[in-house]
């Protein structure tokens, strides 16, 4: 039973590779008793039947529900996480949830929505090794009474390249054991850097919104956006937004009204690290 | 019989207050798996007790709630739209069970999940209202021959059609049961005693003891009982609210199911209703009045039973097959029967996913 800041989750395993690997990233939380009330429970069990011979599977269970389809084992932890994203994402409706990962700095919080295949994992990742807390990866979760910016510093996933290009600036980095996917190649989960989860509980101002692309080779480009376009391409991203009515409205237009938007296209590690260090320089003199 | 958790709680919200974590985890659990959630996090709010219960569960139960009343949004919104595009095609417009609840604001109806709009429109008209739906965004799901012909020449319902943009489903019914079943109700009855919604649309509704009569044919009789819990708590709250209006609702409501030939069904759902929920009124008969009947009513508690314990799969166990194979022998002619289940069989398919690419 682990206390993950706005959550509280249950993790059973009869697997002890897949308790171990589990151990390894989220060591940093709290435990709690185990007759604490469990907002999420899971379970990650061998694949019954035949199944558990011819290969080695394990199946997720939310509530003591299955969901999905049984994974190799190594890939246990991921599907994990994959699960609690499902399950967040259907019943964390005191947050506007933001698809996008989340780094803060001195209080000032940028947010870097997702777009598939933008990198805002690795850039997250790479921020998160350099100064800046990680907030969150998957959700930007917006509290809806307060317009803060809420912590949910979950271990992280990296993929192919991107362990290598974030191991290079933390080479102290903890992950589970790569996994090499079919299609996606290795996957790990990454254990969040610094004080990422000691200070789970300390929210952050919105600051920035920046929608990053990365392209092998190019060199830093920054481009304005109207807060309208912000908006809307935010918006587009939520799990909730409608969900929410006005309060959905009024937490994401001020979030967005406290933020400075732009899109950012970076090619090289240290292009993007020292144009984020940048931000942080000019909102001081501000 | 020791009563599920989530049962006594409803039956008796004050015990919520004396549950501690690990319980309400559990009950959480229950209400999660049989989709029961938003309507327990209503009937606690009524019972005043939301404020005396660990706060994990407070949270549970709020965020359901904006999901149920976001769902309910979701459902009346389309009731507005179907009404816009079929209000020119007939006056006798009828909406069902979800929808109906709500354009009546019935107790029944708070927190309650609806997934699709079910409404009633005269056979007549049928090929005309499928036509404007097809015409304006709904399109077919079920595109497989053989579904298109099952739905269109042995059922009492259009193929569900979907909503392109807003993804919601539509059921279009001409009947309450299918053609092919052995019950027939009278649907022109239905008809002549439905009355203007109450929330002053141009929908009509079914009358109050024509509403639990549909509820009960349709979950014990025709349904495949996939949410028994739910079903059985339907009828319960149905006829406690009617009979607190009408003091009269208990005989008129045993008079309609004898005239409409469907007292076997309403006998089942009445019992089932009294028996988890506790009893309703002195002039619904408790006991079965058959071995046959005994049987049902015993298959339909394991159900229940089942449908609240971890990992139900409903359609696996041998009471779940058991109902299933009942509910379509009462549905279809045996030769008719075996023809759809081997189709149904052979067109089994093995199903593919991408969790990472779910919930976007």
């Amino acid at each position: 039973m682990l206390d993950l800041g706005p959550i509280t989750l249950r993790v059973r395993s009869d697997i002890p590779a897949v308790l171990d690997g589990l151990m390894r990233v989220y060591r940093d939380f709290p435990v709690l008793p185990p007759d604490r009330f469990a907002d999420v429970s899971l379970e990650l069990r061998h694949g019954t039947g035949l199944r558990r011979f011819a290969r080695k599977q394990a199946q997720l269970f939310v509530d003591g529900e299955p969901l999905f389809f049984p994974v190799a084992l190594p890939l246990a932890p991921v599907l994990m996480e994959w699960g609690m994203n499902w399950v967040v994402s259907l019943r964390e409706h005191a947050y506007l949830l933001v698809h996008a990962s989340v780094v803060e700095r001195e209080g000032k919080a940028a947010i870097l929505p997702a777009l598939p295949g933008s990198g805002k994992s690795t850039l997250a990742g790479l921020l998160s090794m350099s100064g800046w807390r990680l907030l969150s990866d998957e959700f930007g979760m917006l509290e809806v009474s307060t317009g803060a910016l809420r912590p949910f510093p979950r271990p992280f996933s990296l993929k192919g390249t991107s362990i290598a290009a974030v191991r290079a600036i933390a080479p102290q980095m903890e992950t589970t054991e790569t996994y090499e996917h079919p299609e996606d190649g290795p996957m790990v989960l990454v254990r969040p850097a610094g004080d990422a989860v000691a200070r789970r509980n300390e929210r952050a101002e919105p600051r920035w919104i920046v929608f990053p692309t990365y392209k092998a080779g190019a060199s830093l480009a920054v481009t304005p956006i109207s807060k309208t376009d912000a908006f809307f391409e935010v918006q587009d991203d939520t799990f909730n937004y409608f969900m929410l009515r006005e309060a959905g409205f009024e937490a994401l237009a001020s979030m967005v009204d406290r933020c400075r938007c732009m899109r950012l296209t970076y090619g090289r590690t240290e292009d993007a690290l020292s144009f984020f260090d940048r931000l942080l320089a000019e909102e001081r003199v501000a | 019989m020791t009563r599920p958790l989530l049962v006594r709680v409803w039956r008796e919200p004050a015990l919520a207050t004396q549950l501690g974590e690990p319980l309400w985890e559990q009950l959480v659990a229950e209400a999660r798996r049989t989709q029961l959630l938003g309507r327990l996090a209503a009937r606690l709010e009524d019972a005043g007790v939301l404020p005396h219960i660990p706060r994990g569960a407070q949270k549970a139960l709020a965020s359901e709630r904006v999901l149920a009343d976001h769902e309910a949004r979701v459902i009346r919104w389309e009731a507005t739209c179907l009404a816009r595009v079929l209000a020119d095609l007939s006056d006798d417009l009828i909406l069902l069970k979800g929808a109906a609840y709500m354009a009546e604001a019935l107790q029944v109806s708070r927190g309650r999940l609806s997934s699709d709009v079910d409404i009633l429109v005269p056979r007549e008209r049928l090929d005309a209202v499928e036509q404007a739906l097809l015409a304006h965004g709904w399109a077919h799901v079920k595109l497989e021959p053989y579904d298109q012909l099952y739905y269109r020449q042995w059922t009492h319902e259009l193929p569900p059609l979907q909503h392109t943009e807003r993804e919601t489903f539509v059921d279009v019914h001409h009947a309450i049961l299918p053609i092919t079943s052995r019950l027939q109700p009278d649907v022109a009855r239905l008809r002549a005693r439905a009355r203007p919604a109450a929330d002053g649309s141009q929908w009509k509704v079914l009358a109050p003891e024509h509403m639990v009569i549909h509820s009960a044919v349709h979950g014990f009789h025709d349904g495949e009982l996939t949410s028994p819990l739910g079903d059985i708590l339907d009828i319960h709250q149905l006829v406690a609210e009617f009979t607190a209006r009408d003091a009269a609702f208990p005989s008129t409501l045993l008079e309609e199911g004898q005239r409409l030939g469907v007292q076997v069904p309403l006998g089942h759902a009445l019992r089932a209703a009294s028996r988890w929920l506790g009893a309703l009124h002195p002039a619904f008969d408790p006991a079965p009045p058959s071995a046959q009947a005994r049987l049902v009513d015993a298959a339909v508690d394991a159900m229940v039973v089942r449908s609240l314990s971890a990992t139900g799969t409903i359609g696996t166990s041998a009471a779940g097959l058991g109902l299933y194979m009942r509910s379509h022998w009462l549905k279809m002619p045996p030769v008719l029967l075996a023809r759809h289940l081997t189709v149904k069989l052979l067109s089994k398919r093995k199903v593919t996913g991408r969790p990472d690419l779910v919930g976007r």
